[in-house]
């Protein structure tokens, strides 16, 4: 057997691993549309490219055509396609994110929410003083709400268990796995219970949260509130962050699964009690990323095959 | 399987798939991120005007790998024309920064630093093998591609590569190097 087969299981052996820098994904953007206007240059110019020696001389593209006849044709840079916005008024905006991609949402009134993966957020389009501010949650955001006078209608985040609304404030919504995390950063907020109202409560339970507290709210709409020392780590997959304090090999596997749709296989299930902790939170851009941190961590070799990651012990 | 041929939908693909690796690589070519950017623009824009002659691709990311590290490479020289002789084509010299090691977290932190300079201290090609492999997850085959070297100096350097990192001062990280060597030894 050849030791040097093209598989990678030498890497395992390793007791250190590497992490690429997370890369702006502006960058690969911009990065494609000057490559792209510069083909759309060398279309629109005079025939005969092939053969064309092509230089970038210091951000400004410099196309020399070898071409025998026809002089090179005024430099047109015009959109390959014109925008296909729909432009028929929709009742509701929705936005969606799919596996491992995350949105910032700029809304009418300039707050802000980070929409995380695999999730969804619908929005009026337009917002009257009427209908007030309200938004539908499905997944998990980050939002950071604009204060408004209190003449103006409050700012409201509806979720399958819970409303939550707001006065000015930072908080994490996480509506995954048929139950409602609520972390409040700054500002204030109020919850209010959604559902069927079981006969012991008269009306729908309230509850007033301050900064550093976490709700928990189940599908059974029972209510956990708990003091949280360090509440802007629940929102900090909105900056590229994990942060692993003595988690679960077995919550990690559904982060992943929840943040990646990537499923976590492992050869024991003893293996999933196994505590991770990083030293100070780590910057990752993609699953790829996690699984390499994952690794050196947990000290187990994991394996990604077709959107399921194999983790054993060698 | 991405091909070069045709629109430029599947062109779009292979740029959004290939462009954190060959932005990446292009810095460590020429440790600048404008001309890092520059230079992954120009390759696209080549390949693409010479698309009919490539043809279908098997190994589309061997093939766009190879073709930017001749490109940076070339540019390394007309830049240092001066200081080269004429016709000697520059070794990428890659740096690696703590920031990309991963420890284990009961390790101390500056063991990364210790490890990043360790590894800067590799010869050239030992430290492109390493980048190659570990960061780019190429396989032996495309590594010897790109490199355009032998297989055989793949495996050669790498060997090496590991047995410097062996020797070197990382307490901790040596023993289970040490298992590591033995263990690959064994398996000849």
């Amino acid at each position: 057997m050849d030791e040097f087969s093209t598989n990678r299981n030498d890497k395992r052996g390793l007791p250190f691993g590497f992490r690429r820098k997370p890369l702006d994904i502006r960058m690969e953007e911009e990065n494609w549309k000057e490559v792209e206007s510069a083909i759309r240059q060398l279309e629109t110019s005079s025939a005969g490219t092939a053969g064309a020696p092509v230089r970038i001389v210091r951000g400004k593209w410099l196309v020399k055509v070898m071409a025998a006849a026809a002089a090179v044709a005024a430099l047109v840079i015009g959109l390959w396609w014109v925008s296909t916005r729909t432009g028929h008024p929709e009742e509701m905006a929705v936005i969606r994110t799919g596996y491992g991609e995350v949105k910032n949402i700029h809304l009418p009134d300039s707050s802000m929410v980070v929409l995380n993966a695999n999730s969804s957020l619908r929005i009026p389009s337009s917002w009257t003083e009427a209908a007030g501010r309200q938004v539908w949650l499905d997944g998990e955001a980050y939002f950071q709400v604009q204060k408004k006078p209190s003449t103006v209608q409050k700012f409201v985040v509806h979720t399958k268990e819970v409303d939550v609304e707001v006065l000015g404030t930072k908080f994490n919504v996480n509506t995954r796995r048929q139950r409602a995390i609520v972390s409040l950063e700054e500002g204030k907020v109020r919850l209010t219970m959604n559902g069927v109202v079981s006969s012991v409560l008269e009306k729908k339970a309230a509850l007033v949260m301050r900064p550093g507290q976490v709700a928990e709210v189940d599908e059974d709409l029972q209510a956990k509130v708990n003091e949280d020392k360090d509440v802007a780590v629940r929102s900090g997959w909105s900056r590229h962050e994990f942060h692993f304090d003595h988690t679960s090999l077995g919550e990690i596997a559904r982060l992943v699964q929840d943040t990646y749709g990537y499923e976590m296989v492992v050869e024991d299930s003893a293996m999933l009690e196994k505590q991770i902790s990083d030293a100070g939170g780590v910057r990752v851009s993609d699953v790829h990323d996690l699984v390499k941190v994952l690794m050196v961590a947990s000290g187990f070799h994991m394996d990604i095959r077709e959107k399921k990651i194999y983790v054993t012990k060698h | 399987m991405l091909t070069v041929e045709g629109d430029t939908n599947a062109f779009r693909s292979i740029h959004g798939e290939l462009f954190g690796g060959l932005f990446d690589y292009a810095l460590k070519l020429l440790q600048d991120a404008q001309q890092a950017d520059d230079a992954v623009q120009e390759l696209f824009v080549r390949i693409w005007v010479k698309r009919a002659a490539i043809g279908p691709l098997q190994k589309v990311k061997a093939y766009f790998f190879t073709a930017l590290r001749r490109q940076a490479l070339n540019q390394l020289r007309n830049r240092q024309s001066r200081e080269l002789r004429i016709g000697m084509m520059p070794r990428p010299d890659i740096e690696f920064s703590p920031e990309e090691i991963v420890v284990r977290n009961e390790e101390q932190l500056n063991l990364q630093s210790r490890i990043a300079a360790v590894l800067n201290e590799l010869p050239k090609r030992q430290k492109e093998v390493i980048y190659l492999h570990y960061f780019e997850e190429m396989d032996y085959t495309q590594i010897a591609e790109v490199m355009g070297i032998h297989y055989q100096s793949v495996l050669n350097l790498t060997q090496k590569a590991l047995r410097q990192l062996r020797t070197a001062d990382l307490p901790g990280v040596l023993l289970a190097l040490s298992a590591l060597y033995i263990a690959s030894k064994g398996m000849r």
